[in-house]
């Protein structure tokens, strides 16, 4: 029996370079707990009234000439990775790049019109809420156009 | 050598590391000299002295946002060889400004969350 205890330590140390069980704890952002956003109300709530039950949020972009949205996002879990040899199950990351939307974040995103106010609050996955609302290059302005949605703000 | 030198040679071989990084990106933010400025009243330019340049600029038809950020994450590792475990926090601080055509402050919006990241190492 004595004599199996470092056998088998020393089979576990050349099993390391094939075999590895891990342990994944993520968390990315904190999230907006839903009677937060859904208490927001299309036709009601204004961007100020989001600003201040939401706080800022991570991305803001143009959606279409007369529409713009707000995306909150956050992730957070764990995940068990066994590998042998090539990795078997997904490992998560918290790294966090501001520069391309984070579609894998759970989030909110709230549209509003160019009068400051909500049109519609989605909530779910950001890769289910943004495909028609990503970000995108900004709409051509003609000064001789109308003022998009005939209103600069609140 | 005996038996228990061994042994424990061979345990602190599966023992080898472990991991503790904060990584921080950015300056941090002020969230008092956000509050001197007010909607309808500062400027871009009241904006830009306050705040200094923003990391990121988006237009919105006439008008435009421009963003300030500051992040921090903490990884916590323990790896045994045959098992490891990792936990990652990451959070940021966020300043959004919205203005009017004429660059006027229409409204500002803060979240102050990257001094809450957190070491941690629990199932």
């Amino acid at each position: 029996m004595r004599s199996r205890v470092p056998f088998a330590l020393l089979l576990a140390g050349g099993l390391a370079s094939c075999v590895r069980f891990e342990w994944t704890r993520y968390q990315v952002q904190e999230p907006i707990p839903v009677e937060e956003s859904t208490a927001l109300t299309p036709g009601v709530d204004t961007l100020e009234s989001c600003i201040a039950r939401l706080g800022a949020p991570l991305y803001v972009w143009e959606a279409s000439a007369s529409t713009y949205a707000l995306a909150y996002g956050w992730d957070e879990g764990h995940d068990w990775g066994f590998n042998v040899s090539v990795p078997v199950g997904d490992t998560a990351s918290a790294s966090f790049d501001y520069g391309d939307m984070n579609l894998d974040l759970h989030g909110v995103v709230l549209v509003f019109d160019h009068g400051d106010r909500l049109v519609r609050s989605d909530r779910g996955y950001l890769r289910d809420l943004a495909p028609g609302l990503q970000r995108r290059r900004p709409s051509l302005i003609d000064d001789e156009d109308e003022e998009p949605g005939g209103e600069s703000g609140s | 050598m005996s038996y228990r030198l061994i042994t424990l040679l061979l345990l602190l071989a599966l023992t080898p590391g472990c991991l503790l990084s904060n990584a921080e990106t950015n300056q941090p933010l002020d969230a008092e000299a956000m509050t001197t400025l007010v909607p309808g009243q500062s400027t871009a330019d009241d904006v830009l002295a306050t705040l200094g340049a923003p990391n990121d600029v988006v237009q919105l038809g006439r008008r435009s946002a421009w963003r300030y950020d500051r992040s921090r994450s903490k990884d916590t590792g323990l790896f045994l060889i045959l098992f490891n475990m990792r936990h990652s926090d990451a959070r940021e601080d966020r300043i959004w400004v919205f203005f009017d055509e004429q660059d006027r402050l229409t409204h500002i919006g803060g979240t102050f969350q990257a001094d809450d990241v957190e070491y941690e190492l629990e199932f």
